[in-house]
C-alpha cells in the first residue's frame, strides 16, 4: 500500500512543497516528513477512502506550520537578487531568475489557503480533490481559485509597472 | 439574463459546470460581449499564473530515497523519539527493569505477610516470645505488656487496632 502511493506522489508533493517553501533542502525534509506521517497514519487506519487527498492534506498540514513558524522569513529584496546574480551569467538567465522571484513573491503575498489552493490546481486536481484536501466546501474552491488567481496576476503586473 | 459572475466563469474554463449549466453559459457568452472580454481576462488570468508556476518548478526533483531506506530511517526517528521523551538519552533495558520490579515486589510481600498481618501470625512459632508476657498487636507492631498491669481498671478499649495474639500460661 505505501510504496505505490510514495514513488507515484513524491515528485507532485516535492514540488508542491516547493513551491510554497522556496528551498530545495528544506522542501525535500519536509517531504520526508510528509511521507513519514502517512506512513503513521497507515499503521493506525486500517481503511482510506482517497489516498491521494490525504497525502496533499498532511503536507499541507506540514505546509501550514511551516508557514506559520516562518511568518517573518527574510525576503529577497529585487535588488539584491539583482546585485547577487551578475556575475557573468547570460542576460535570458538572468531575467528568467528576476521574474521568477517577482512571480515568488507575489505568491508569498496571498493567504495560506489561496495559495495552497492554486498549487492544487496546478498539480491538476479538480474542484472536488481540493475541497477534500483543504476540508472546504466543493462550491467554495471556485471562489477561491477564482479571485486568488485575479489577485495574484493584479500583483504581478502591479509589480511589472512599478 | 443577468452577466455571469467571474467564478462561474472560472468553473466554465476549468470545466467544473454541470452539462445544463455550461449550456446556459455558452448561451450567455455567444450574446453578451462583456462577458466575453471577462471570459478573455480570466484565460489570460490562468495563463499568467500557470506559467509563473510552471517557471518556479523546480529543476530537478530530487530521486525519491529507496523504500527500504525509508523504512529504516523511520525506524531511527521513531527510537529518536522516544528517548527524547524519556528523561534519559539512554535506551533502557526495558527486561532488567521488569525483573528487578517483580523481586522487590516479591520480597516485599513476603516481608509484610510474615509477622506483621494478624491472620498470618503463626501460633506454632513463638520461639520469639518470653513467657509470662502478655504481648498485644497494636498499629501493626508487637508489644508487650506488663503481667502484673491490672487490666480491669483499664477501660474498654474500643480500638479495633488492639487485639491479644498471646498469653502465656503464668
Amino acid at each position: 500500500m505505501f510504496n505505490p502511493v510514495y514513488e507515484s506522489h513524491y515528485p507532485g508533493i516535492y514540488r508542491y512543497i516547493f513551491h510554497i517553501v522556496g528551498n530545495q533542502e528544506e522542501a525535500s525534509q519536509m517531504t520526508q516528513q510528509v511521507f513519514m506521517n502517512f506512513y503513521g497514519y497507515l499503521c493506525s487506519h486500517s481503511s482510506i477512502n482517497n489516498t491521494k487527498a490525504l497525502v496533499f492534506r498532511i503536507a499541507n498540514n506540514i505546509c501550514c506550520d511551516y508557514l506559520r513558524k516562518n511568518k517573518r522569513a527574510k525576503n529577497v529584496s529585487r535588488e539584491d537578487l539583482i546585485l547577487r546574480n551578475s556575475s557573468g551569467q547570460p542576460e535570458e538567465e538572468l531575467l528568467k531568475k528576476e521574474r521568477d522571484e517577482i512571480f515568488r513573491k507575489a505568491l508569498q503575498q496571498l493567504s495560506p489557503r489561496d495559495q495552497q489552493c492554486l498549487l492544487l490546481y496546478q498539480e491538476g486536481f479538480s474542484y472536488s480533490e481540493i475541497a477534500a484536501c483543504m476540508r472546504m466546501k466543493e462550491n467554495s474552491v471556485g471562489n477561491v481559485l477564482s479571485r486568488a488567481t485575479e489577485k495574484l496576476a493584479r500583483i504581478i503586473k502591479n509589480g511589472d509597472k512599478r | 439574463m443577468k452577466c455571469l459572475k467571474r467564478e462561474k466563469i472560472r468553473a466554465f474554463i476549468d470545466n467544473e459546470l454541470s452539462p445544463e449549466k455550461r449550456k446556459n453559459v455558452e448561451e450567455h457568452l455567444s450574446q453578451c460581449s462583456f462577458c466575453q472580454d471577462i471570459l478573455r481576462s480570466v484565460q489570460e488570468e490562468i495563463e499568467c499564473v500557470k506559467t509563473g508556476l510552471d517557471s518556479l518548478n523546480p529543476v530537478a526533483i530530487p530521486q525519491a530515497m529507496a523504500f527500504d531506506t525509508f523504512r529504516t530511517e523511520i525506524k531511527k526517528r521513531r527510537i529518536s523519539t522516544i528517548r527524547n521523551f524519556m528523561f534519559f538519552p539512554v535506551k533502557v533495558p526495558v527486561f532488567a527493569l521488569v525483573v528487578l520490579g517483580v523481586i522487590i515486589l516479591s520480597l516485599s510481600i513476603m516481608l509484610f505477610s510474615k509477622n506483621i498481618l494478624p491472620g498470618k501470625f503463626d501460633s506454632s512459632k513463638r520461639s520469639g516470645l518470653k513467657k509470662d508476657t502478655l504481648y498485644l498487636l497494636y498499629q501493626d507492631r508487637v508489644h508487650a505488656v506488663p503481667v502484673d498491669l491490672d487490666l480491669s481498671t483499664f477501660r474498654p478499649i474500643k480500638n479495633p487496632n488492639i487485639i491479644v495474639i498471646s498469653q502465656e500460661e503464668q
